[in-house]
């Protein structure tokens, strides 16, 4: 209702007059380590560049105060149209849970209505609430049992993303599936009947990671859940030559296939890494070209709070909006590595076989995967020629934001101000590529 | 209004109601006033090929006249059909 | 498909025209608002979250974007985040902004300390903000009344078929009316006769003054039939409307009546609620909505009532009002084009309203299958309604299968034919005029820029020294060619 008076031909009678409801699809993780490394930060490093950023201490986060951030911001997205839904998935270490909605055969929720709250914000709440105080439950009775290994294990990632690509196909009739899954110009055909048809939903993924890559690859080396709490500041510095996005290990392939399938159904992945840089000096590299390969957004937390703020700002408005007519801010670069399937070890170059493409980290006479046999004669060349290759400095994936569009550092509460911290930091990295 | 009727500046006035419609409209409307003789010429000025000036007290017989007109020229499928 | 039609460019704008949003009368209500209503209006929360979801997307995200901030909104900001040049003009910054601006959420833009601000309203501000977070006091999501437990509730479906009843019996009572179809329609409670009355849905045709209609005569005037074919949704907000224009008329406050309405469209359906504590300052007004099936309730003076869905369903924002049962129920006609209509309903109302414009031939049980003919078409038109109407309805009842053709929903050549019928009813335009002959260019041209400011200029003939003007300005006109005419004269 009330559209924009079109009188004007301003750049606003451009702006799409309705958007179809938009489903959002919530994998929190809730890895318990994680969380106690976000509750108790290492001082920031100081941040001589911009004093307003620099005044805004490090503020810890644990997992209650952000669940309150979270809901306000959920209730945020339910607000902003009718007919939003949220679904909310939480990954703990080797698990992954669906908290909301319940499962239908539940009893139904919470008794009575308060007076002052929109029932669907108190049903979300309280259910997630519920949720995850059961995980919490289910995860100290592991713990008692004596399975204290399996705390180890990195949080269900791809088990949670697997779900949740589930739920899109569920809701999404498959014969419908190419036109439904958001084309964001079908919204503005200037058609009427299209307009009047069912809304089609659009659905987005969003993952919030707790979890910085070294800390749980060493954790898991040493199976000593001590060292993550104290061990991170030796940590960063082998972190650039070994682990980067370690926590990812094993699970390299299925997150990939887990992208591909979003990419294909065209679901933005959405992507808040939590850890601050003075936790996890290096993106989580694996979920950074997830949200680069859909289309969604990645967004490192600075660590200095106004995180409720962040999240109205990057991660509210839908699919169909972004891009146009609002801005999307600017993304860092990606590193484009990948894990190879024999070690998994990330690598800057790999040998690729040529039947299957698995990729490995040094040459070998028969694929591992596939079983192809090559020609023994050819490794020593191989292994020589590698030796050769120098890797090549990425190039930013994105371009810097040009001047004008900086309002993203413009925030106005005093720590909301936006940190360009990546890609001052990346450009003179000079981050290498994979090449085969 | 003006002394010299010839004169270059000369204005001439005439009130009535200005009718616009499709040519095809004007020339049934023309059809209608050249049957009629006298007081009961509605025309005032035939002023372009949509435009015509006509006496304000005729306005709602003409319109009704037309749809008249209009409706001997239509075509209407019988029902039994 | 490519449609070689000539109508598709009037189409899109016609589109635009005929499909305004649901809640059309709502908005002109609230856009003729002052500034101490909205304050009145933003007490309640459920009030900030319906306002909030009326905007156009773009706007809502801005002032979600904005919400937790406490900084006011700068034009800066909104100019980055929709990508708009640096440069652009603030007319078209303030543009985006408009609807928020007109809701009164936003203060008008000042220029504070070098920067083009809008401070927000904070009565909206913290009524949005206690809405997200449930931490608000004013009871405005409905008090739950405290019943026994064991005692017994009406089902969801109940709800949903009290509420039709109610409200289609009063549609029907309106239908049968004008058509005098026999319908046994009990005649609805006199209030609302009288609404019907004072909106000027219904009127008595033997009441000549139009002041005091014997409300148990009327019958159903031009307005009405256009109200008849609007969907649900537009057709609830409308009588709203003229409830609350009815109060105001009555110099009654009407912002606690409309607060309430809002708190009924965030209210659950199947759940009861106190109306003595949830409405303590509009028992009355929540009694009146009784009558058009908003609330159910058990016993006539109880406290306790169930909203209905046609009441919940109010801020829903879409056509289709509740789950299932509108959705399908309502897309019940395939149109083929030769013009003949297939309605899959057996809802006396839906036939009664076919019944307007279609020229039924068969009835069976479940099925009326018609033929949309000039005659019929143009009796409809005799009585108010237009092409642009009768053109809605049939795409908002279109049946599911007719969206498996490819588009238009509905084919050109029966849109075009629609048209031509509702412009054969005008061939003629006529208005008053006075005619001016001139022979000399110089003056007329001089004339015609004259009367062009003046908004006097009804058409120009430059080819043959032409001029109509308004009647109503030939006085001044006059004197102006005169002076001319002087001035002209003289110059020789």
């Amino acid at each position: 209702m009330a559209p924009l008076p079109s009188s004007h031909g301003s750049s606003s009678a451009s702006h799409p007059k309705t958007t179809p409801p938009s489903v959002l699809l919530v994998i929190i993780d809730i890895h318990p380590l994680s969380w106690s490394l976000l509750a108790s930060p290492p001082p920031l490093a100081p941040y001589p560049e911009h004093l307003g950023i620099d005044k805004a201490q490090a503020s810890p986060m644990t997992l209650p105060d952000f669940v309150t951030i979270l809901m306000g911001f959920l209730n945020a997205h339910l607000a902003s149209r009718w007919g939003n839904e949220v679904v909310v998935y939480g990954a703990s270490a080797g698990r992954a849970k669906l908290l909301y909605p319940p499962p239908s055969n539940a009893v139904a929720g919470p008794s009575k209505p308060r007076s002052n709250t929109y029932l669907p914000f108190q049903l979300l709440d309280s259910r997630i609430e519920e949720g995850l105080k059961e995980m919490a439950l289910e995860e100290r009775e592991r713990l008692e049992r004596g399975d204290v290994k399996s705390i180890n294990h990195p949080p269900a990632m791809v088990s949670a993303l697997t779900k949740a690509l589930c739920f899109i196909n569920r809701i999404i009739p498959n014969n419908a599936n190419s036109a439904a899954l958001m084309d964001p110009t079908a919204t503005q055909d200037p058609n009427a009947p299209s307009t009047n048809g069912p809304d089609k939903p659009e659905t987005r993924i969003m993952v919030i990671n707790a979890t910085p890559g070294e800390n749980v690859s060493t954790a898991q080396s040493d199976s000593n859940e001590n060292s993550t709490a104290n061990g991170n500041t030796q940590n960063n510095g082998e972190a650039s030559q070994s682990g980067k996005g370690g926590q990812m290990r094993g699970g390299y392939v299925g997150l990939m296939n887990c992208v591909f399938a979003a990419q294909k159904a065209k679901v933005p992945i959405d992507v808040l890494s939590l850890p601050p840089p003075s936790i996890d000096a290096s993106p989580p590299i694996f979920l950074q070209q997830a949200a680069h390969l859909t289309e969604g957004i990645y967004w490192q937390w600075n660590g200095r709070g106004g995180l409720l703020q962040y999240l109205h700002a990057l991660y509210l408005p839908p699919p169909s909006l972004r891009h146009h007519p609002f801005v999307v801010p600017p993304q860092d670069a990606v590193g484009f590595r990948a894990v190879c399937f024999c070690h998994h070890k990330t690598l800057d170059v790999g040998f690729v076989c040529s039947v299957c493409l698995s990729i490995f980290c040094e040459p070998r006479p028969v694929c591992l995967m596939c079983k192809t046999r090559f020609p023994i004669k050819s490794i020593p060349t191989l292994k020589s020629l590698a030796t050769y290759i120098e890797p090549i400095p990425i190039p930013d994936t994105v371009p810097p934001p040009p001047v004008q569009k900086g309002a993203w550092s413009n925030q106005p509460a005093e720590h909301n101000k936006k940190e360009r911290r990546k890609s001052a930091h990346n450009g003179d990295k000079a981050e290498p590529i994979e090449i085969d | 209004m003006s002394s010299a009727y010839g004169d270059a500046y000369a204005v001439k006035m005439t009130s009535g109601v200005l009718v616009t419609c499709d040519s095809a409209a004007k020339q049934i409307l023309l059809h209608l006033d050249s049957s009629r003789e006298g007081l009961y010429k509605f025309m005032i000025r035939d002023v372009d090929e949509t435009h015509l000036i006509i006496k304000r007290e005729y306005v709602d017989e003409i319109k009704e006249l037309l749809q008249d007109e209009l409706e001997k020229n239509t075509y209407i499928q019988d029902p039994n059909l | 498909m490519v449609q070689p039609s000539f109508s598709h460019p009037r189409n899109d704008s016609s589109s635009s025209s005929t499909s305004p949003s649901p809640t059309a009368a709502l908005d002109t209500f609230l856009d003729n608002q002052h500034q101490s209503y909205f304050e009145e209006l933003y007490k309640s929360e459920a009030v900030c979250l319906c306002i909030l979801r009326s905007l156009p997307p773009v706007c809502r995200h801005i002032i979600l974007h904005h919400l937790w901030s406490h900084q006011p909104l700068r034009t800066t900001e909104v100019k980055s985040f929709v990508q708009m040049d640096v440069k652009a003009s603030l007319e078209e910054v303030d543009e985006v902004m408009k609807p928020a601006l007109k809701r009164k959420i936003l203060h008008p833009m000042i220029l504070k300390k070098g920067k083009n601000i809008w401070s927000s309203n904070d009565a909206f501000k913290r009524g949005l903000r206690n809405a997200l977070t449930g931490l608000g006091t004013s009871n405005s999501f409905g008090v739950p009344y405290d019943r026994d437990d064991d005692a017994e509730i009406p089902s969801q479906e109940e709800l949903v078929a009290y509420g039709e009843e109610a409200f289609e019996g009063i549609l029907k009572y309106m239908v049968s009316s004008g058509l005098g179809i026999g319908f046994s329609v009990a005649r609805p409670q006199p209030e609302v006769l009288e609404l019907l009355h004072i909106s000027g849905l219904m009127t008595d045709p033997t009441d000549e003054t139009g002041q005091r209609p014997n409300i148990n005569r009327m019958t159903i005037t031009s307005k009405g039939f256009q109200f008849l074919l609007e969907d649900r949704q537009t057709q609830l907000w409308e009588i709203l409307m003229y409830y609350l224009n009815a109060k105001e008329a009555n110099s009654e406050r009407s912002a606690e009546v409309l607060s309430m309405f809002f708190s009924l469209g965030c209210m659950q359906l199947g759940q009861d609620y106190s109306a003595s504590k949830s409405f303590p300052h509009a028992l009355s007004a929540l009694n009146d909505l009784a009558q058009y099936g908003f609330i159910y309730r058990p016993s006539p003076d109880a406290d306790q009532f169930f909203p209905t869905h046609l009441a919940t369903a109010l801020c829903s924002g879409d056509a289709a009002t509740t789950k299932g049962q509108d959705v399908d129920e309502k897309r019940f006609l395939i149109l083929e084009t030769n013009y003949k209509i297939y309605a899959y309903t057996s809802n006396e109302l839906e036939i009664a309203i076919l019944n307007l414009f279609v020229d039924i031939r068969i009835r069976y049980p479940n099925l009326v299958v018609g033929k949309l003919d000039r005659k019929n078409v143009k009796s409809a038109m005799e009585k108010g309604i237009s092409a642009n109407q009768i053109i809605s309805y049939l795409s908002s009842h279109a049946h599911p299968q007719m969206y498996n053709s490819p588009p238009p929903l509905l084919h050109p050549t029966i849109v075009d034919q629609l048209h031509l019928w509702d412009r054969e009813r005008n061939r003629l335009k006529t208005e008053d005029t006075v005619m001016l002959e001139f022979f000399s260019k110089e003056l007329f041209e001089d004339t015609v820029n004259e009367a062009t400011t003046n908004a006097a200029l009804q058409l120009s003939i430059p080819t043959q020294k032409f001029m109509f003007i308004e009647p109503q300005t030939k006085a001044a006109i006059t004197d102006f060619v005169k002076e001319r005419q002087n001035q002209l004269r003289s110059g020789f």
